[in-house]
């Protein structure tokens, strides 16, 4: 059970290889948190994830399969998750892809799996995933989303659009599920140091997957819905948003 | 698990944390109700769980079933039966001490024990094992409590003080069955009004002196301590000392009606207070005052209402705290840790950790509930906004302190305590699991609270903090 601090004590988390939800998870475990089960696809990720944090904690961490781009099986797969593990008590969504916007221009099939993994997989998981917590009467999902997500830009589009359509659906979701029980908190990461993004150049105010994950757990603490990481980038985006197109276009990315 | 439709969201009087439950279902008709129920609950199928809910006034996930059924006060308001010969009442569990006061105070009873908030219900008040300003003279509620009738899975019975299920249920916070009414005995009074002798104390070892020296010359004593006051400062306090006031006490205008009771809500906090209304500078302001205005020392008289219950005045005052909420953090540690609870007080002060209000209160004898929370020692009550700045890690620490010094944190309150203290500090934990196995062996009657803190399963696993906390515990108040 999520206690009066937000803290959980059994963990899901998908993209069990995602820097931020180990950040996250490691920190979890040095508190409340006594069973974990990384979701994915990749199991050599995921073991490697496991001993890092067997290494430190006696908590239990279980590996299970699960493939955002598998429309068929997610649902099925997911209600077979929790059925083995009845005590999960907060769902992480840390699955996502980043893609090229160079070469997804002009590859449709790229353009498509991109949509698979970062918007299709993660509304199915999260419909599955809302409707078991439903069920139980308590839960809280997380959605690592992006600022990309909040307002796509045209360096790129293929992938904010992705990022867009799920922080959309998570935000109407979280309205959806009032009084069921169900928290949904959706995370707006700016430029986070990650192996994800180790080849890009560091944007303004780059954060760290630390201080991401510190974030969350204030905000869960607070019982926020949505949140910037850093905090100052939400008045970024504000300010990004609402500028005129023509001037815009002048900033470089 | 079965699932259920029609689910509400229920949860503490903190407001953190809620989850959602159906409401039991149940039959209007008095005569067949209760069996209903006990057939209900005998063929609930497996999965199933359910639990009885009072007025929510524990602070955290206690009355909570997520996915389960609760039932509710209104569920049980069936029987009222006093007996002045014997000074008994019969009373069906969803009666409030509110009610029961309204009722009987004109005739002249008073109940045994009654805690910060007349809005509790007689089921609760079992439930919880509660206590008051006179624990140190009466005990707690169950001393007071002949019999009461429990809907177990296999049955519905009449438990009395010599079955070990008696003593499961009293502080066993729900988990034991449905308490449908109880026998409780009523204390005669010949006034509605408190003589209260008042007296401000500079620090916390004043306190402790003056409640050591003069706890026992009355029926009632609690101190309101300024947490946030530090140096030479610490912990000063405002004791109250009270005694049932005689008719020769009152003043001819009270004297004509002596047995006058009528409490009244004066206020209702509204449900849109911002989360920071009660911060650091706000709740300074408010001990402050408070402290300065209490007399000297001073002896008068106040109404039942005034002296035991002053925020009841102030209807829902719990929202004041906006949507992000706060906790009660209340601990006991043994006599002779004095030394514990005032490096306990220096680390809140330290920490500025924002508490209104703080409630100290020696403690008497324990009774013989497996989890009942009092023994004879101090106990010290915070009421904590959620925003505070490193609340977990303080509250950790000071979780440890106390399971080390052989005290423990009051379930009633408890919205975050680390499970695995749990044994530690309730050392009968395991006997209490006995009788509810042989009980309840599906575990039907699980509380939010239960699942937390592992209070069914003896699984007991551990974090690293535990571990780490744990070797750390040597360093005393710094850790």
């Amino acid at each position: 059970m999520i206690d009066a601090l937000g803290q959980p004590q059994c963990v899901l988390i998908i993209g069990g290889g995602s820097d931020i939800a180990s950040a996250l998870v490691d920190k979890w475990v040095d508190m409340r948190c006594q069973r974990v089960i990384l979701a994915g696809r990749s199991f050599s990720v995921m073991e490697q994830v496991q001993s890092q944090l067997q290494s430190h904690s006696s908590a239990k961490v279980e590996i299970v399969y699960l493939d955002m781009a598998d429309h068929e099986s997610l649902a099925p797969l997911t209600a077979e998750v929790f059925e083995r593990f009845p005590d999960i008590d907060m769902a992480v969504l840390a699955a996502g892809q980043l893609g090229d916007q160079a070469v997804d221009e002009t590859d449709p099939k790229r353009i498509e799996q991109m949509f698979d993994v970062n918007a299709t997989g993660p509304a199915i998981f999260l419909t599955a995933c809302a409707s078991e917590f439903k069920k139980k009467g308590a839960g809280t999902i997380v959605v690592l989303s992006s600022v990309a997500g909040e307002k796509v830009r045209r360096s790129n589009y293929v992938y904010g659009a992705s990022k867009a359509a799920t922080d959309s659906l998570s935000l109407a979701m979280s309205e959806a599920l009032r009084g069921t029980g169900v928290n949904v908190l959706v995370v707006r990461p700016g430029f986070v140091s990650t192996k994800m993004t180790q080849h890009l150049a560091k944007a303004p105010l780059a954060t760290t997957k630390e201080k991401v994950a510190a974030d969350i757990i204030d905000a869960l603490a607070k019982k926020k819905t949505l949140i910037w990481s850093p905090k100052e980038m939400r008045w970024v985006m504000l300010a990004y948003k609402h500028i005129p197109r023509t001037i815009a276009r002048k900033i470089p990315f | 698990m079965p699932q259920l439709s029609n689910t509400q969201l229920f949860g503490g009087w903190g407001r953190s944390p809620s989850s959602a439950s159906a409401l039991l279902p149940t039959d209007e008709d008095p005569a067949v109700k209760l069996d209903a129920l006990a057939e209900f609950v005998a063929s609930a199928p497996d999965g199933t769980r359910l639990l009885a809910r009072g007025m929510g006034r524990s602070y955290g996930d206690a009355a909570n079933c997520a996915g389960g059924y609760v039932s509710t006060h209104y569920d049980f308001r069936d029987i009222f039966e006093f007996n002045p010969t014997s000074e008994e009442l019969r009373a069906s569990s969803g009666f409030s001490l509110d009610e029961i006061m309204r009722r009987l105070i004109p005739e002249g009873y008073f109940v045994y024990v009654t805690p910060g908030t007349r809005y509790v219900t007689l089921g609760g008040a079992i439930a919880a094992d509660i206590h008051g300003k006179n624990h140190h003279k009466d005990g707690s509620f169950i001393n007071h409590v002949e019999s009461f009738e429990l809907i177990t899975p296999s049955s519905r019975i009449e438990v009395n003080r010599s079955d070990p299920l008696f003593w499961a249920t009293a502080g066993g916070m729900g988990m034991t069955g449905i308490i449908t009414a109880a026998t409780i005995r009523l204390k005669k009074v010949q006034t509605s009004y408190i003589k209260v002798t008042t007296q401000k104390t500079l620090n916390v070892s004043e306190t402790i002196e003056m409640m050591q020296r003069l706890d026992d010359s009355f029926t009632y004593s609690v101190a309101w301590m300024d947490s946030l006051a530090s140096g030479n400062s610490l912990g000063r306090s405002v004791i109250t000392w009270g005694e049932h006031a005689s008719e020769a006490d009152l003043e001819p205008k009270l004297a004509d009606n002596p047995l006058s009771y009528g409490p009244s809500v004066k206020l209702k906090a509204p449900d849109i207070a911002p989360s920071w209304l009660l911060n650091m500078a706000s709740i300074r302001a408010f001990n402050e005052a408070w402290y300065r205005k209490a007399p000297k020392n001073k002896v008068s008289i106040e109404s039942i209402p005034a002296y035991f219950h002053p925020l009841d005045a102030v209807s829902d005052w719990n929202r004041l705290y906006g949507r992000t909420g706060f906790l009660q953090y209340q601990f006991q540690v043994p006599l002779g840790q004095e030394e514990t609870l005032i490096s306990i007080i220096h680390r809140f002060s330290r920490n500025r950790t924002p508490s209104f209000l703080s409630v100290l209160k020696r403690f008497g004898p324990s009774s013989s509930g497996h989890l009942s929370f009092p023994q004879p020692g101090w106990t010290l009550a915070l009421d904590i906004p959620i925003r505070t700045k490193g609340l977990s890690e303080l509250l950790d620490g000071i979780d440890f302190q106390v399971a080390e010094a052989g005290g423990r944190v009051y379930f009633a309150k408890d919205s975050r305590l680390i499970p695995e203290l749990v044994p530690k500090m309730y050392p009968r934990l395991d006997e209490w699991r006995d009788v509810v196995e042989k009980s309840d062996p599906k575990g039907i009657f699980l509380s939010d609270l239960g699942r937390r803190l592992s209070l069914r399963s003896g699984e007991v696993k551990k974090a690293s903090l535990v571990e780490t906390l744990g070797a750390a515990i040597g360093k005393g108040p710094n850790l």
